[in-house]
């Protein structure tokens, strides 16, 4: 597969690595969009070029990774006020190979459904399975899709949850590649902890994901944050891996929808109206 | 290659086509098989019944083949969606007090279990007659051979093996008789799944199965 022509991907911004894992003179080789990168550091900087051609491409740090583009997009990364909160700690968890088109992680990461199965007697349990109506909308002034009210049974909700609780979480999808999640931190109700999947999208049906968590949490090592994130993660990948078609059908013919859904429905009449078609599944209905 | 549309005005008859040993569909277990490069999943409820369906959840596609049997239902392990017997969606634990529409269900195909095979015509059409298997026989193994399932079929017939359809018969001199049943999985892979005539075990079996392997050898050999 070569370099997508889909400007709506093109003009995009997305993370291709972390700074930590690159090293001087050792130039790593990744994919963006169907496109081989050479990722590189030299002389205290981060340096992104597009192999076939040599052209440099723009490189940003930031959130803990960095963040690239093949196109020109027409804004720039999405603000994430809690970064800027001094008493937080960031966890990456680094890059995570999915054999998965990075549009169906997006849906995965929205859904609270699979908590039970996918996630059992962590995220969610089997005997308290329902998702309790919630609110979706396309936020237009922002051009980003926000789930709120969402709120689920949980075992055990973080790496620092003590038993039980039913868990509010906020659901922000800020670009097609880039969800967010915000859950009340356990230790202070008043604030929420942020928990990020940047995804880079390596081809149609492959990506590389990139969790974060950025809390306040003073009790859980960073090892424990990211051993959780990594076992939610890897749970979810079966799934992901196993999805078919690999690609996300439009139509609504092709999968059928429930309530619960009503995040995921959002995010594709968003993605449909863009105009996206990498990473959309080619066999639509009339 | 895939089966033909089912609107296509040139559709052939329906035929089964072996895609399993009965013995390997165990109750409880769900079972991902090829054919033609379509994924199935062939699954047995606790009750004894056996289904062949596409192996895609109708929610957000998930193979059917991962998830769970409990009774005579089959659970997706994404949501956890119940699908019953006639492939009908039973019950959606999102929605505890929802009944499912009757319009959502897993796609299914018709199935026949006969002689210790299992069969599916990959659509919901059935033939008249049900599949001409012999009872009576002891299943030996299920064979990967790495050609295409017209080279086997071509090479099972010069052999002269008393093939009838997906279905070939290869008399030994050291052993009972083996049935061959013809599964394409993919435009390269072939499964043979085999079956000794009569109540077969101990020594019998192991010469079957070496039989077996000289075969494969053979069928897999790059034509001279």
């Amino acid at each position: 597969m070569s370099r997508t022509d889909d400007p709506v991907a093109l003009d995009e911004w997305y993370v291709v690595g972390r700074p930590e894992d690159l090293s001087i003179g050792r130039p790593v080789a990744t994919r963006l969009l169907g496109a081989e990168l050479t990722l590189g550091l030299a002389g205290g900087a981060v340096t992104a070029v597009e192999t076939e051609t040599g052209r440099a491409l723009p490189v940003t740090l930031a959130y803990g990774h960095v963040w690239t583009t093949l196109g020109t997009p027409t804004r720039g990364l999405p603000p994430i006020a809690e970064f800027d909160e001094t008493d937080r700690r960031l966890a990456t968890c680094g890059a995570v190979h999915v054999r998965a088109s990075g549009l169906r992680l997006v849906e995965n990461f929205l859904d609270m459904a699979h908590f039970p199965f996918v996630h059992t007697d962590i995220l969610g349990v089997e005997d308290r399975p329902t998702v309790e109506p919630y609110d979706c909308e396309i936020r237009r002034d922002v051009d980003e899709v926000w789930a709120t009210n969402c709120r689920f049974w949980q075992p055990q909700a973080a790496a620092n949850a003590a038993g039980g609780q039913m868990s509010d979480y906020l659901y922000r999808v800020a670009r097609p590649f880039t969800v967010l999640l915000y859950k009340t931190c356990p230790s202070d109700p008043a604030r929420q902890d942020v928990i990020g999947l940047l995804i880079q999208p390596t081809d149609e049906d492959r990506s590389i994901a990139y969790a974060f968590v950025l809390v306040v949490d003073a009790v859980s090592s960073t090892t424990e944050i990211i051993h959780f994130q990594q076992t939610i993660f890897l749970q979810d990948r079966i799934i992901l891996e196993n999805q078919r078609p690999r690609l996300l059908p439009l139509s609504p013919r092709a999968e059928t929808p429930t309530r619960a859904d009503l995040s995921s429905i959002a995010y594709r009449r968003w993605l449909k109206e863009k105009g996206l078609r990498f990473g959309i599944d080619r066999r639509e209905a009339a | 290659m895939t089966l033909a549309d089912p609107m296509s005005a040139a559709q052939p008859p329906p035929r089964w086509i072996p895609v399993a040993l009965s013995a390997d569909i165990a109750p409880a277990t769900p079972v991902p098989v090829l054919l033609d490069g379509r994924e199935l999943v062939v699954w047995r409820g606790t009750g004894g019944a056996v289904r062949v369906w596409e192996d895609r959840c109708p929610h957000r596609g998930m193979r059917l083949s991962f998830g769970f049997v409990r009774g005579d239902t089959l659970a997706c392990l994404y949501h956890g969606w119940r699908f019953g017997l006639d492939a009908g969606c039973t019950a959606i634990p999102a929605h505890p007090d929802l009944e499912p529409p009757k319009t959502l269900s897993a796609r299914s195909f018709a199935v026949a279990e006969a002689g210790g095979l299992v069969f599916t015509t990959g659509s919901p059409d059935r033939p008249a007659a049900p599949p001409p298997v012999p009872d009576g026989m002891t299943p030996v193994r299920s064979l990967l051979v790495a050609a295409p399932v017209e080279t086997v079929r071509a090479r099972l017939a010069s052999a002269g093996l008393e093939p009838s359809g997906d279905l070939g018969r290869m008399a030994r001199a050291d052993g009972p008789a083996l049935l061959l049943a013809v599964h394409g999985l993919d435009g390269d892979r072939t499964m043979l799944h085999a079956l000794a005539e009569g109540d077969v075990a101990g020594a019998d079996l192991h010469t079957a199965m070496d039989a077996l392997e000289r075969l494969r050898h053979s069928l897999e050999e790059a034509d001279a």
